[in-house]
């Protein structure tokens, strides 16, 4: 069964622009772990549909607004992540807790606003839900529900899981030369771990490792696309695998929300893989694009709530990330032969049984690009 | 240095060799002796095998390599101290140490390392082989510098930073821990806190976002 997707919606900028309308700036977005904007003015930055955004801990909860300044639109926070005051760092505009601006400095000398005037200004306030532990914008102005990207019972579990992360974190990012789809269509593609993952990974996970011949019972031919649901809402799900980690000592010491040997993952439509390893370590996975054909991905590595005094957990984190980035370069390393062989004349490509997943997140995807 | 009391050397290889080599040195094949013990292994071992070596007769060093930005070696030191025991400063022969250098307990200066005048080493910090560090420059306590490593003048390095061989640090720079540095090459300036770079992450590296 032939993919309803063509090269083309991996390499033409003209199809990145409409994924930009059609889903980055109508979907529910993860922004980040909320635990890490508990301090007065932390905030995280982020581009979400080409759109800068900021998310930042005000006097009156978590806001996210549009990162730019209402004066010559310069960013007002820079960094990734920090602790900071909303304040634009070009000319010193202020804004207060609703985005509003609350002074411009040398405003009789400069500007000339009437005092009314300013405070018509302002940043672009977005729309933002906290669910569990993780923090979801929306730049729609009128932003759908919830439960109509989600399950209600997904919710539930990202609520379970993602509630127990603590504010011990490391972030990094990397560009890798692919379209931001290979890479959430390869999480939720089984099957590449023991191919790809042969030496990193799969060893550790037993349900993952090739089939002996005969070990496995032949499926049924692949469902025709008509039979293909077409739900939103089943593109974001939880799987769960048996793994080998090792027990450390520290496990104890953070509350964690799932068994020691299990790898779980939510993926989470359109672009995150958020990841719990050991029930202790969690980590959101980001594949933002950057252009079709490049994507940057953002990697937040969280420990769970700490129970007790943990002094090494910048070394714990720093260890389970590059492991982490070990595997994921194996993966980028295929998605980046796979997008330098894209051409006019590749074939769509092929879908057995087992990836109905992939044909539901394309048919999904197809429905959502035509609506706008 | 007492050259008339015992060392025990416990960790592993390579340092814990290099440990007892400078051991002897200092104070004869008879006075020395490693105990082996992995990182893993330093939480659950109650440490019997200092039965036979009381406290006010031995010293100990703790020789554990960068394992966990060198938490391992600090918690296996913080059960020996908490034993009672006095752990051993160690420097090689070859080395070049200034005299008004200050060396803390538990660090291990290696051959052909230089250290200019007025630096400062925190406890349980290893200075690798040829690595050379520039005048005034401070080490907090629980670093790793590799093989080869150049600290330049009044440069400062943060508690648990790890530097790779062939980094080289310039004058002033200032590298907050915990960290590391495991890509050879020339940095300078001032990074921020949490700061890890490494081959798996050579571009922006990695940050913590929010250090301890």
């Amino acid at each position: 069964m032939h993919s309803i997707l063509a090269a083309s919606d991996y390499t033409s900028p003209e199809v990145l622009v409409s994924e930009e309308r059609c889903l980055f700036r109508r979907l529910w977005i993860v922004a980040g772990f909320r635990s890490l904007l508990d301090a007065p003015d932390a905030f995280v930055t982020h581009r979400i549909g080409g759109v800068p955004v900021v998310v930042q801990n005000t006097a009156e909860g978590l806001k996210a607004f549009v990162n730019q300044c209402a004066h010559r639109q310069s960013p007002v926070q820079n960094a990734d992540f920090g602790q900071r005051r909303l304040a634009c760092p070009y000319h010193g505009w202020v804004y207060d807790d609703r985005g509003r601006v609350k002074s411009v400095p040398g405003n009789e000398a400069n500007y000339g606003f009437a005092p009314g005037a300013i405070a018509t200004l302002g940043l672009k306030p977005l729309a933002l839900r906290v669910v569990g532990g993780l923090v979801f914008v929306n730049l729609d102005p009128d932003p759908m529900p919830l439960d109509a990207q989600f399950h209600a019972s997904f919710l539930a579990r990202v609520e379970a899981l993602t509630g127990v992360v603590g504010d011990d974190a490391l972030f990094a990012k990397f560009d890798g030369g692919y379209n931001w789809k290979l890479n959430f269509e390869n999480v939720i593609d089984w099957n590449h771990v023991p191919f790809v993952h042969a030496s990193s990974f799969a060893s550790l996970m037993p349900t993952l490792k090739p089939a002996a011949p005969g070990e496995r019972a032949p499926c049924a031919p692949p469902a025709p696309h008509d039979a293909i649901e077409d739900d939103l809402r089943e593109l974001s799900y939880e799987a769960r695998a048996p793994f080998d980690f090792r027990a450390w000592p520290w496990h104890d010491a953070v509350e964690r929300c799932a068994d020691t040997n299990e790898y779980l993952n939510l993926f989470i439509y359109p672009n995150v893989n958020y990841v719990v390893m050991a029930g202790a370590v969690h980590l959101i996975q980001q594949f933002c694009p950057v252009t079709s054909e490049r994507t940057e991905v953002r990697l937040t590595m969280a420990l769970g709530r700490r129970k007790q005094r943990l002094p090494a957990a910048p070394a714990i984190l720093w260890g389970q990330l590059k492991a982490e980035k070990r595997v994921i370069d194996e993966d980028v390393a295929v998605f980046e032969g796979l997008q330098r062989g894209f051409h006019d004349g590749t074939p769509r490509a092929y879908h057995g049984a087992y990836e109905f997943r992939l044909r539901r997140v394309a048919k999904v995807y197809r429905r959502l690009m035509e609506a706008a | 240095m007492s050259a008339d009391r015992r060392l025990v050397v416990i960790g592993e290889a390579p340092l814990a060799t290099l440990a007892a080599a400078i051991g002897v040195m200092e104070r004869g094949t008879a006075n020395v002796r490693v105990v082996e013990l992995s990182p893993d292994r330093i939480a659950p071992d109650p440490l019997d095998f200092l039965h036979d070596d009381p406290a006010e007769a031995t010293d100990v060093f703790a020789a554990i390599g960068p394992s966990a930005l060198n938490y391992a070696r600090f918690d296996l030191w913080a059960k020996l101290r908490m034993k009672g025991y006095r752990c051993a400063t160690l420097v090689h022969p070859r080395a070049h140490v200034e005299p008004s250098v200050s060396l803390a307990d538990n660090v291990l200066v290696g051959p052909n390392a230089s250290i200019e005048s007025e630096v400062r080493i925190g406890r349980g910090t290893i200075v690798g082989a040829a690595t050379s560090i520039g005048t005034a420059a401070t080490i907090a306590p629980w670093c790793w510098l590799a093989r080869g490593v150049v600290i330049g003048a009044q440069a400062s390095i943060g508690a648990h930073t790890a530097l790779g061989t062939g980094v080289q640090l310039a004058d002033r720079t200032q590298f907050p821990g915990p960290g590391e540095i495991d890509v050879a090459g020339a940095y300078r300036g001032t990074y921020p806190a949490g700061t890890f770079v490494s081959p798996e992450f050579r571009t922006a590296g990695a940050r913590l976002v929010r250090t301890p």
